[in-house]
């Protein structure tokens, strides 16, 4: 631009001609703009920046909480599935270790200690359908009716409170838990049971039977005839039977 | 006065996020204790010594030798009542297998009672008094 007075030329930013000291009076009017943009600038920059900043913290923060609400959800699911997720890690576990669980199992059974073969497998969570354990599947269920059996003549004849009500009521179960354990013999070889186990299975059966057999003659006041006889009788007829021994008893 | 305005909502919001997450945070950690106490510390299947006692003074030798049988604790200072409770299960088999006439099983289960006997040191009146319940419940 040129200086209204001299006519040299001037930058817009010069608010007085070097030449003739004229005020510049565009220089005046650009600078007091170039302030005004200036400010305006700087006001729109941090209204920008403040609010792209609440954006980002909040959404960030938001983020976060919706990550830590994925992961408490998990860990809630877990939580409602923690006896599945024990029980396939027990399975594992047993998978791994068959060979001790087995021997432990067999120490069991030489021993004729049936209730503590029972209370084993229940506590390690054998499943017989596993191959390692299949064969034992028979011996179990005939070992957890004979715990039942033993418990129920535990109850009548040594617990202390019972009355005659509760007496019937337990010689009525004495009479089912007995009719489900002869049951167990009576059924054939099962499809996956190899020979081998079929005949363990019989033998251990028989084993038990004699057990039962023995308690009826000591603690039901039965021949050996009769406790023996137990087999080939319903579950109802063995509990009248029972009711009239342990009737005649007291 | 519109920076303040923005200023102040972002600290409102912002606050309540952040204390949502800490409430989370916390969550998140007692829930992941409990997992890891269901995973690792399971079965508590223990018995406290008062019941082994009180089933002793109901002459409840049944349900001892049940808790022995079924505590998974098995420590020092409950030997004397496991070993009562596997007694009290031998001398039911020993009785059972003398009535039957099977003595090779009674002279096992005569066998197995005088092993658990050994436990026994504090307890001799309470083994007297199993072998006498068994014996007059087996004779009955």
């Amino acid at each position: 631009m040129k200086c209204e007075h001299c006519g040299s030329n001037l930058d817009l930013e010069t608010e007085v001609c070097p030449y003739c000291g004229t005020v510049n009076r565009q220089a005046s009017k650009h600078v007091a703009d170039m302030k005004k943009y200036n400010r305006q600038f700087t006001s729109t920059k941090e209204s920008v920046y403040s609010k792209a900043r609440k954006y980002s913290d909040v959404s960030v923060r938001a983020g976060i909480l919706a990550i830590l609400f994925v992961i408490l959800a998990i860990l809630l699911i877990v939580q409602g599935n923690i006896y599945r997720i024990r029980h396939s890690m027990q399975v594992a576990s047993n998978s791994l270790h068959s060979e001790e669980i087995l021997k432990q199992m067999d120490q069991y059974l030489e021993e004729e200690d049936y209730l503590g073969f029972s209370q084993y497998c229940e506590e390690k969570g054998i499943r017989f359908y596993e191959d390692a354990f299949e064969g034992y599947n028979r011996t179990h269920n005939a070992a957890s009716c004979y715990g039942y059996v033993y418990a129920q003549l535990m109850k009548i004849c040594f617990s202390k409170e019972t009355e005659n009500r509760d007496i019937t009521r337990n010689i009525a179960f004495l009479g089912d838990y007995l009719g489900d354990f002869y049951q167990c013999g009576k059924r054939e070889k099962d499809y996956y049971m190899s020979d081998d186990d079929y005949e363990q299975f019989l033998t251990e059966y028989g084993k038990m039977k004699e057990h039962i057999t023995a308690w009826m003659m000591a603690y039901c006041n039965m021949t050996r005839e009769e406790a023996e006889g137990l087999e080939n009788m319903s579950n109802a007829r063995i509990t009248v039977f029972l009711e009239d021994k342990l009737d005649a008893d007291s | 006065m519109q920076i303040r305005k923005v200023m102040g909502e972002k600290r409102l919001s912002v606050q309540i996020l952040n204390i949502a997450i800490v409430l989370v945070c916390v969550a998140i950690v007692v829930t992941a204790l409990s997992d890891i106490v269901g995973l690792i510390w399971h079965d508590d299947n223990r018995v406290k010594k008062d019941r082994f006692v009180w089933a002793l003074e109901d002459e409840n030798y049944y349900q001892l030798e049940t808790m022995a049988r079924a505590d998974t604790e098995r420590s020092r200072d409950k030997s004397e009542y496991y070993a009562l409770g596997e007694y009290f299960h031998e001398a039911v088999m020993y009785q059972a297998f003398l009535t039957a006439g099977d003595e090779e099983r009674a002279e096992a289960a005569l066998q197995r009672m005088q092993e658990a006997e050994q436990e026994i040191d504090n307890l001799e009146v309470i083994k007297v008094k199993i072998q006498e319940r068994v014996s007059r419940t087996g004779k009955e």
